[in-house]
Parts: C-alpha cells; structure tokens; sequence
C-alpha cells in the first residue's frame, strides 16, 4: 500500500543513487551557503566599522568647512562664503539628523545626542552672527562668533570623543569580530568535513544497501553454476532493477527446478516404458521359442516319425515305412548334428535321405547320382555336419529345379594329392555337379564373398541356443556361405570350398576338400561343440 | 534501507539544528558585538557634571551622584571627560548649555568667571548645584557640601590630639581652587577649635600652603618642599585624596613617619593602607552617596517646583586604624564609577 503510494521516479536504483547524491550536494551545498552568507555578514559587520568612523569624520568634515564659511562670511562678506555656509549648514543638519537625539544610558548615543544638540546650538550662534554682520552690528557678530567658535571647538571635542569611542568600540568589536570569524571559520571547517564525511557515510551505506542483495545474488548464481539447485532466493520486495533481476532470478530458478524436475519424470517415464517394452520383447520371444519349440520338436517329430514307420510296418505298408524311417532318419540327423561334425557316410546318407524324400514328394523326378570311391574310409572321415546336404539342396532348388526330369545331380568323393589342390593338402574332394541352370560369374562371387559375413552366422549355429533369422523358410537352413564358413572354423583352412560353371545353362560343380589331416584346435573345437550338443540333445530325449 | 533513510534523515536535520544553532550562536554574538547602540533605558533629564578634578575621590562622588540620578530618572554626564584639552568649568558650563543640559552639578574649580556662567546657565534655564565648594556670591540653586564649622571643629580636635606640648607647627593645604572665604572661614573654625581646647603649654603655629590643582603634579612638590624644609610642619592637613597620597609617599620616602602627622582625606587603597599601617593617624572621610542623593534631590526639586533648598550638610567622619574596618567593609566597588562612567 505504501510502496504504491511512493513516487514511480524514486523506485529505480538510478534515481536512488541520484537523490543520494542530490542529498549529499545539498547539505554541503548549504552547509557552504552558510558559510558564504555568516562570512558577508561579518565582512559587512567590518565594513559598518569603518563606516561608523567615516561617517564621524564626514561630519567632522562639514563642520569645518561650515565654521571656514562662516568665519569667511564674517570677514569677507562674501555672497560665495555665505552660501557655503548655508549648503553646509543643510548638509549639517542632514548628517546630525540621523544622530541620536534622546537621553539614554549610552554613552555613545548621548555623545551623539550632545554632538547634534550642540551643532543646532552652533548653527543657531552661527546664524545670529551672519545676522548681526548684515546689520553691522559689530560688537554683537564678534560676541556670536567667539560663541559659536567655542561651540565649534566644543563639537569637535565631542567629536573627537565619538571618534575615539566609536574607533575603540569598533576596534575592539573587529578584534572580537576576527576571533568570531576564526571561530567561524574553524567550526564551519569542522562542519564541512563532517558533513562531508557525514554524506559519504551515509552515500556508502545507501548504494552499499541498494546493491547488496546483486552480491548475494551473484553467490546464489555461482552455486546455481556449480550446479546446486537447491540455493533460495527470497523474493525482493523492492521494485529498482535490483529488485527485479532479483525476482527475475528467483522465477529462472524455479523455472530450472520445474524443467529439471519434468526431464527427470520424463526420463524415469522412458526408463520404465524401455524397461517394459524390453520385457515384453523378452516374453514375446520367450512365447515366440515356446511356440516353435511346441511346434518343431524335431525329437519329438522324428520319434513320430519313427512310431509311424512302425505303424506302417506293423500294417504292411513297406513304402511308407521306409519313407517314415527314412524321414525320421533325416529329421534325426538334422537334429542331432546341427553345430557338430559328423562322418562322411553320415553326411552321404543324410544326402541320400533328403533326396529320397525329395523323390517321394515329387515322384522320383529327381535324378541323382553317387560315386564314391572305394578307398576313401568314409565312416572315419570327419567334417562339418550339415555341409553336403546344404550343397545338394542348392542344385536341386536352383540348379535342376526347371528341369528336372532331364536335370541330373552328381555327387562323387574322390583322393586329392596336395599338389592337385588349392589347399595343398590331402583331401577327399566332394563334388556336387548337376547339369542344371548354371551360375554366372558375379552370382560365384557373390557366393564366394559371403563367407566372411556368414562366420557369425555359423558360429551362431553352433550354438544350439543361436538366432534362426539366417535360415531360409524353404531350405533345410543353411546357405552356402554358411558351409564355407563352416568349413574353414572347423579345419582352420580356406579355400576349401569351389564353385565351378560356365555359365547360364552349363550346370554347376560345387567342390568341397575335406583336409585328411585337420587342425588340432578345429579339431577339438569341433569335437567338444559336437559332444556337447549330443549331450544336451540326449539329455533332452 | 527505510532504517538507513529514517536514520539519514535524523542526521540531517541534526545537521539543520547544529546549523541554526551555529546562526543563532553568531547572531548573538554579532549582536554583543555593540554595532547596533541600543540602549537600555531613557532619561527624563540630562545632568551636567562639570569638574576639573578626576581624582579617585572625584570620581567616586560622580558614581554616587549618578546613581542617584538614574534612581530619579535622570542621566548624568561628565562634562568634558575624554576630551583632547582640559575645558575648564566655565567652558564646562557653557557646553551644557549648549548641550541643552537640564541641570549642572559644578565642583568649582575657582576661576572667577564661574559666577557669570552660572548665571548664563541659570538665564537658559539650566540650575546649577554645587558641590564641596560653595560659590555663595553665584546664583547657584544649591550648595550640597561639608560645613566648614563642621570641619574646622573636627580637624580642630585631632590637631590638639596630635599635638605635643610646645608649639606645634600645622600646615594647611589649600587648594587653588578653594576660594579665599571658605578656606580663611575653615582656618579660624579650625585655630578656634584648638584654642578652646589647648592646655597653656600647646601652642599651635598653623600655616597655609597652596596648592594649584590646575598645574600637573604640584601637589606632589608642594608637599615635598614642606616635608623637606627645616621648618617642616608637625602636623599636615590634607585637603583631598591625592594631596594625602602624596604626603603618605612623602613620609616614607623621606622617612618622616613619627615626625609628621597627616591628616588625610578620603579614603582610597592607598590611604586605608596608611591608616593600617599607622603611617597617618585619621582621615577625613565625606559620606559622598549622601552628597549624590542631595544633588539629584536638589536639581529635581528646583526643576520640578523652582526651588529647593540653598544648602545641603553632608557629615564628614573621622577614619582611625581603629575604626577603619567599618568603612573598609563598606568601601565601594573600585569600577562602579567607571562603569557607570
């Protein structure tokens, strides 16, 4: 209520500032007025000193030259001398006009008093002479004028006396006059400083209060900057620029906690809706593998499998129970070696498997052929499971899939002497040819290059807990750079597998050299994975 | 801040009250300093002192004659005091004239032109009183002053008091401005006293000596030639103040304490502290507030209702080492005359 009552130009630090100073002129601003004013008043005292005595003599002056007029009058008869005396007579009696004329207990005064009293006196003896020396009465102008010239000599003693007086009345009034004026002086000194020091007190103490809530807002922005938003800030009551970078300060604050305080609720939000969405990822695929587990169970697909084969051989039905066996064989190899190494008979029945189901399904349409030679030890020849099916799958799918009653797939395992081969090692070579629609060269590339990324894939399937993403839908799984790949970690060698057309419609011939001499590291790597996996699979059934 | 403001303000006006105070203080004294003659009190009448003596005991009878006339409403002034000259009484009564003087109260100083202008006075309208010394021949309104049967009969008795068997030789100052009656009237009263009461063996051999109270220093070498001469006098009589000043000087000086006795007049320091030491044996003291009432008295009375009374008997008391302590207790301030002056 008051504060709105104060006037708007007194709000600001500025105008504060400037009626502090304004203040502060002023009272020395009349502090030396008073000075100046006290200091002409006593030059005036000093000066009515001297006017005193002046006037006196002024007087003693013009009654001198009266008396020489009179006295010139008297001899000469002079019209000049007389009207000298009259000019002085009037000037005279203006000068004791202005003297005192009353009977009181001042000795100056009544000297004044007796001064004009006996100048009327004089004037009067003065002007009976110039009476009588016009009517030449000569004994009588002669009697006038020893009158008037003892009257003359009486006012100039009393004169004299005045003088004197007032001179040593005012010589003593200077003397005090100095000592008052030195006095004044000394105490309008003191005054100065101390107003002045009074002021800049006062000045100190006012810019010091005006500005003091900047340095303790200066520290709050310093802990602010530190990084402690915990600093308050009260909010000023005052209304200068202070005041409101004060308050301006107060709202940023409390801005900052709002918005920090939103960001952190925010964030937790996101934390917790990452948190939950990462869980119901979780449980998603957690319900995803429960579902292909249920759905898949290769176990428990190839026991059917096998409990089907018996069914049928229970009711006769030879072909359908080679068929079942035969499947449940597959399905059991795939099983069982997916990650592991296995012989390469296992390998060869598991091609001769997979192309006798092909067959039932389409009708013996698929031509294959087998020619293993009959030295090689096949039952203790080991090598990456899952390696030849894969290859004889992709010339059934893409080398003899448009053709294929004409189309006809090779398979022959042959001794390889380490100089007849890249590796320069001795190996059995598999080789998988068809006839079918051939590769060019950038599709060989292609398939060649693949290996380095299809490492991870294949270290993945060795891990029976690994991603499926790799695999194809139509496919038993696994891609030929998955089978390069495989082939190198287990033997430590490269260049084992090939990829030989020429061309579109020439056919393709995939060659594997399986080293008879293998990496001890591949070796055991392969062999514990494998047995692990048996392990668990076993323990699983 | 409003603590600050209200504290600043309260020094400030602090600062006005000191600076007022400070005006105020050197108005005062500005004031004190007497530029501005104002006076405190207006007389009804202006008196006339007209005396060519101003010594102490002249100046102690003007202070009691003054105050006497403030008391009735009347301002008296020494005539011709401070002046360059020394204006004799006659001038003296010719610039109260002038002046416009209402009254003159003259001691004369014996010139004889003294009756003519107490007569011009007296034609302007201006009464004269004297004092101590009576003009008797003038037309003078009064006469305030010791009789001199009065005073011949009391230095009459201290002469024959002091006096050893034999011839006893007194002097008797005179001043120049006594006149021949008052002092040829005084010596008879005086011898008269002596002879009624000498015893047959006491002869007493009194001889005048004049002294021109017009001429500086006089007194003092009129008075060391009696001391100093081979007939010197057994007994001085002082006439005023400053004759027994000289004459207490003179017996120290000369060492004549013991063989000349002084009777002085008035009582001043010096004087009080002859009697205290016993280098004089009495002096003549005049009760001189007696003396200014009488004259204020006389002068209103003739001014109010054209007469009064032709003469005033003022008591003359005789001061011993013995009854100094009473006077000395009463003795007046040293400045009143002055200030009064």
């Amino acid at each position: 209520m008051n504060r709105s009552r104060r006037p708007r130009i007194l709000k600001s630090v500025q105008s504060r500032i400037t009626a502090v100073l304004t203040v502060v002129l002023l009272m020395v601003l009349i502090v030396n007025i008073f000075i100046f004013r006290e200091s002409r008043v006593m030059v005036q005292r000093i000066n009515d000193v001297f006017a005193s005595n002046a006037t006196i003599i002024q007087l003693s002056d013009t009654l001198e030259t009266a008396q020489s007029s009179l006295y010139g009058y008297l001899s000469t008869k002079s019209s000049a001398s007389l009207e000298d005396f009259y000019r002085y007579e009037q000037e005279l009696r203006a000068r004791t006009d202005t003297l005192n004329d009353r009977v009181v207990d001042n000795d100056i005064l009544m000297l004044e008093k007796n001064i004009r009293v006996m100048t009327d006196s004089y004037l009067n003896t003065s002007e009976n002479a110039i009476q009588a020396r016009r009517g030449r009465d000569v004994e009588e102008y002669k009697k006038d004028y020893a009158q008037a010239s003892a009257l003359f000599g009486y006012i100039n003693s009393y004169i004299y006396i005045l003088n004197s007086s007032r001179f040593r009345q005012n010589s003593e009034n200077y003397q005090e006059l100095l000592e008052v004026i030195e006095t004044l002086e000394q105490t309008c000194m003191i005054l100065i400083f101390a107003v002045s020091a009074l002021a800049l007190f006062f000045a100190s103490l006012l810019v010091r209060a005006m500005i003091s809530p900047l340095g303790a807002l200066a520290r709050a922005a310093y802990r602010v900057a530190d990084g402690d938003f915990s600093v308050e800030v009260a909010v000023s009551q005052r209304e200068d620029e202070v005041g409101v970078v004060t308050n301006a300060f107060h709202r940023m604050l409390n801005s900052i906690r709002a918005y920090i305080s939103s960001q952190r609720s925010s964030m937790e939000k996101e934390a917790q809706m990452k948190e939950n969405e990462l869980a119901m990822e979780a449980h998603l695929k957690e319900a995803q593998l429960k579902f292909l587990q249920a759905q898949i169970n290769p176990h428990f697909l190839f026991n059917s499998l096998n409990a089907g084969a018996q069914l049928a051989m229970m009711e006769g039905a030879d072909r359908t129970e080679v068929f079942l066996s035969r499947m449940a064989d597959f399905f059991r190899y795939n099983v069982k070696k997916t990650g592991g190494d296995a012989s390469l008979r296992e390998e060869l029945d598991s091609v001769d498997n997979y192309i006798y189901i092909l067959n039932v399904r389409f009708s013996g349409d698929i031509h294959y052929e087998k020619e293993v030679d009959g030295e090689i030890d096949i039952d203790s020849i080991r090598m990456p499971s899952m390696i030849l099916q894969p290859i004889v799958e992709n010339a059934v799918q893409h080398g003899i899939h448009d053709d294929q009653e004409s189309g006809v797939i090779t398979l022959s395992a042959e001794f390889v002497e380490p100089d007849e081969n890249e590796a320069g090692l001795s190996c059995v070579r598999v080789t998988v040819s068809d006839n079918g629609t051939g590769m060019t060269g950038d599709q060989i590339r292609a398939i060649m290059q693949r290996p380095e990324a299809a490492k991870d894939t294949a270290a993945a399937e060795q891990d029976p807990g690994g991603s499926d993403e790799s695999r194809d839908s139509n496919s038993t799984g696994v891609a030929l750079a998955n089978v390069i790949s495989r082939l190198e970690l287990y033997y430590g060698k490269e260049n084992l597998f090939s990829i030989w057309s020429d061309g579109p419609m020439c056919g393709t011939e995939v060659s594997v050299l399986l080293p008879l001499e293998r990496e001890d590291t591949a070796a055991e790597q392969g062999d514990d994975t494998a047995e692990i996996l048996l392990t668990e699979d076993e323990e699983e059934l | 801040m409003k603590r600050l403001l209200f504290l600043m303000a309260a020094v400030l006006s602090m600062a006005g009250i000191i600076l007022a105070g400070i005006y105020v203080y050197y108005q005062n004294r500005a004031q004190e300093l007497g530029f501005d003659n104002a006076a405190s009190k207006e007389y009804g009448r202006h008196y006339v002192f007209v005396s060519s003596d101003s010594s102490k005991m002249m100046q102690d009878i003007f202070d009691d004659i003054y105050q006497a006339c403030d008391s009735t409403g009347a301002y008296l002034e020494w005539c011709g005091k401070g002046t360059q000259r020394r204006y004799t009484a006659a001038e003296c009564i010719d610039m109260a004239i002038a002046m416009g003087a209402d009254g003159i109260i003259l001691y004369p100083d014996g010139s004889s032109t003294l009756e003519a202008s107490i007569k011009q006075a007296q034609d302007e309208g201006t009464p004269v009183v004297t004092i101590l010394r009576d003009l008797s021949d003038s037309v003078r309104v009064s006469y305030v002053g010791v009789s001199n049967y009065q005073m011949g009969e009391q230095y009459g008795g201290w002469l024959l008091s002091l006096m050893n068997n034999g011839t006893s030789r007194v002097c008797l100052l005179q001043d120049s401005g006594d006149s021949e009656n008052e002092i040829q009237l005084l010596f008879t009263q005086t011898v008269q006293a002596v002879r009624n009461g000498s015893s047959d063996d006491e002869k007493m051999e009194l001889v005048t000596r004049s002294v021109d109270s017009t001429v500086d220093f006089d007194a003092e070498e009129v008075i060391r030639d009696i001391l100093l001469d081979e007939n010197r006098p057994d007994i001085l009589i002082c006439r005023n103040s400053v004759q027994t000043e000289c004459a207490i000087q003179a017996l120290v000086d000369y060492n004549l304490v013991g063989k000349v006795h002084v009777i002085g007049y008035y009582l001043t320091d010096t004087i009080l502290a002859a009697l205290r030491q016993d280098l004089i044996p009495v002096t003549m003291m005049i009760d001189t507030k007696a003396l200014g009432q009488d004259c204020a008295q006389a002068l209103d009375e003739y001014l109010d209702m054209e007469r009064t009374s032709n003469y005033y008997n003022i008591r003359l008391d005789s001061i011993t080492p013995v009854t100094m302590g009473r006077f000395a207790e009463a003795d007046r301030p040293a400045d009143k005359g002055e200030d009064a002056a």
